[in-house]
């Protein structure tokens, strides 16, 4: 579905960042023998909100960009004031769960109550409430019309989501968010994440390329602008920030703020701006 | 300005910290913690290394005038002496990575205490010296561990991954000079067919744009550069290149500081830098 973006442009780009924390290696080491005490997994997690989150920081600023942050409530707890001082440069906090674990409960009332808990911590914490959602688990079909018709969110931007930049749908009924796709390939975590106990990624694939890894998010932008599709990142700050695969990421940030092609927003001005063509 | 940039002794852009995790016929025990590392491939394989890759690693860095920072499991240096006290001899540093390779967080407090104590006994008998440095063997640890780290008379570990600048333990008072996997050989290069490590091998000149790429970054941040080599991964005749091009880079800039992990925790110390 062709939009006009701002600037003429032809598509959108959302910078998103996915501060992950410690939070998916306290999920794979949780069940390890005396796996609680564990410091080495998690410590390659927080990587991202105790050394990467700032230099992030200062490569947006440097080319006026600005991004969506998806973080877990809990680790938006642990990090107030970082997590505070992001939402003062003018990026935008959204929902990614309690603590990246998946289960969101059985029924409807349990996923509603697990998703207004999030909202509140975030609150609390930091005085926001999400307006998007990177769902960590899956959520049902009633959740989902709940959330994107009168929850509060205007936008869907899980890494599973089809390719559209439309109206999001659930079992075929339209909702009143915005479907942002989230594809693969701008995805650094399947690309250079590792640990060897736990097995990160499974099997332990090689550490890729950084040249590739670039490559990557050139063409999968390309194919964005060839197909006129709208597209977010799920960029890792414990990944992305490592001192060399952040010099990819300023690369990255110094082609999108050139392309006058791209308008790079973060996800809820995308889908503002989309709405706002569609309703007038 | 949101980020802090790291500083160095002479102005200095990064520090680079060249180590070896001199694991031998251990290192399989990364990728499979209860292989038995007398058999089959990871045995040949290691000990490969510690005949062929290890003189070779050691004549590079005596090319290019660097001291490193070896981190030996003590049944290593039971079964290598020779080549242990050779590492000494040549001036470079030896530190402790456990006795055989242990995963240290599935151990009590004592069983930790007493593998490290005895690793560290071991380690003084070959080379002379008392390891003053420690890095957990590629598994897990615990805060019990780095405090009997601690407590046994280490001045520094280095083992984990929160950040690319030293930092304090506070609540032990240790001093952290973090990893990161990235920078490593074996996760790049280890291949082995039984027990099966078998992603293809990643072509050594893309580990060397990685490499070459978080140099830059080191030197655009002021971080550790600490790079973790394995004679058996990057020892290798059609590999070694990697080590001479990326000294060669290092040595050009010119602002780089080569330490081993005792200069960096000294430095910290006398300095205080890091240590907020």
């Amino acid at each position: 579905m062709g939009i006009c973006w701002p600037n003429h442009a032809k598509i959108s780009v959302s910078l998103a960042f996915d501060l992950d924390g410690n939070t998916i290696w306290k999920n794979k080491i949780r069940d390890l023998p005396n796996g609680e005490r564990y410091l080495k997994g998690p410590s390659v997690g927080s990587f991202g909100p105790d050394t990467g989150a700032r230099r992030i920081l200062d490569i947006l600023d440097e080319f006026n960009l600005k991004a969506t942050w998806f973080i877990p409530a809990t680790i938006v707890e642990e990090n107030v004031e970082l997590v505070k001082t992001i939402i003062a440069a003018g990026h935008e906090l959204a929902h990614h769960g309690l603590d990246h674990t998946s289960d969101y409960g059985a029924t409807f009332e349990e996923q509603k109550a697990y998703i207004l808990r999030s909202q509140d911590m975030f609150e609390r914490a930091v005085g926001v409430r999400a307006v998007g959602c990177r769902n960590t688990g899956p959520l049902l079909p009633e959740t989902e019309q709940w959330m994107y018709t009168e929850g509060g969110f205007i936008y869907s931007s899980p890494g599973c989501n089809p390719e559209y930049l439309d109206y999001y749908t659930v079992g075929g009924v339209k909702t009143q968010a915005v479907n942002i796709t989230c594809p693969d390939e701008l995805d650094d975590y399947i690309m250079s994440v590792y640990n060897s106990y736990p097995q990160v990624l499974v099997g332990l694939p090689r550490v890729a390329c950084y040249t590739g890894i670039y490559q990557k998010f050139i063409r999968e932008t390309e194919g964005a602008l060839r197909y006129g599709q709208s597209i977010s990142a799920s960029f890792h700050p414990q990944v992305c920030s490592h001192p060399g695969r952040a010099l990819l990421l300023r690369d990255y940030c110094r082609y999108l703020s050139e392309h006058s092609e791209i308008w790079c927003a973060p996800c809820a001005e995308v889908a503002k701006y989309f709405k706002s063509v569609k309703e007038g | 300005m949101y980020a802090k940039k790291g500083i160095w002794p002479a102005g200095n852009q990064c520090a680079a910290m060249i180590t070896v995790n001199l694991d031998a016929e251990y290192f399989i025990k990364i990728f499979h913690p209860d292989a038995d590392v007398d058999d089959g491939d990871s045995y040949a394989m290691g000990r490969n290394g510690m005949l062929f890759g290890l003189p070779r690693l050691l004549d590079v860095f005596d090319d290019h005038g660097i001291k490193a920072t070896f981190f030996i499991p003590a049944d290593v240096a039971r079964r290598y002496p020779d080549q242990v006290k050779e590492i000494a001899r040549r001036g470079h540093e030896i530190g402790c990575h456990g006795d055989r390779h242990e995963n240290l967080a599935l151990l009590t407090g004592e069983e930790q205490r007493k593998v490290l104590q005895g690793a560290k006994e071991t380690l003084r008998e070959i080379t002379g010296f008392d390891p003053v440095g420690f890095r957990m063997p590629e598994g897990e640890i615990t805060m019990e561990t780095l405090q009997i780290v601690k407590e046994l008379g280490f001045r520094y570990s280095s083992s984990l991954s929160n950040s690319d600048f030293p930092y304090l333990h506070k609540e032990i008072g240790l001093l952290e000079l973090p990893t990161d996997w990235a920078l490593y050989d074996l996760p790049y290069f280890a291949f082995v067919f039984d027990p099966p490590v078998q992603h293809r091998i990643t072509p050594a000149d893309d580990v060397l744009v990685n490499w070459q790429k978080e140099l830059e970054g080191a030197c655009e941040w002021g971080t550790l550069y600490n790079l973790q080599l394995d004679p058996q991964a990057i020892g290798e005749r059609g590999r070694i290149f990697v080590l001479d091009e990326l000294f060669k880079t290092m040595k050009e800039k010119g602002d780089i500081w080569f330490a081993t992990g005792t200069e960096v925790q000294a430095y910290c110390a006398e300095s205080g830098q890091f240590l907020e």
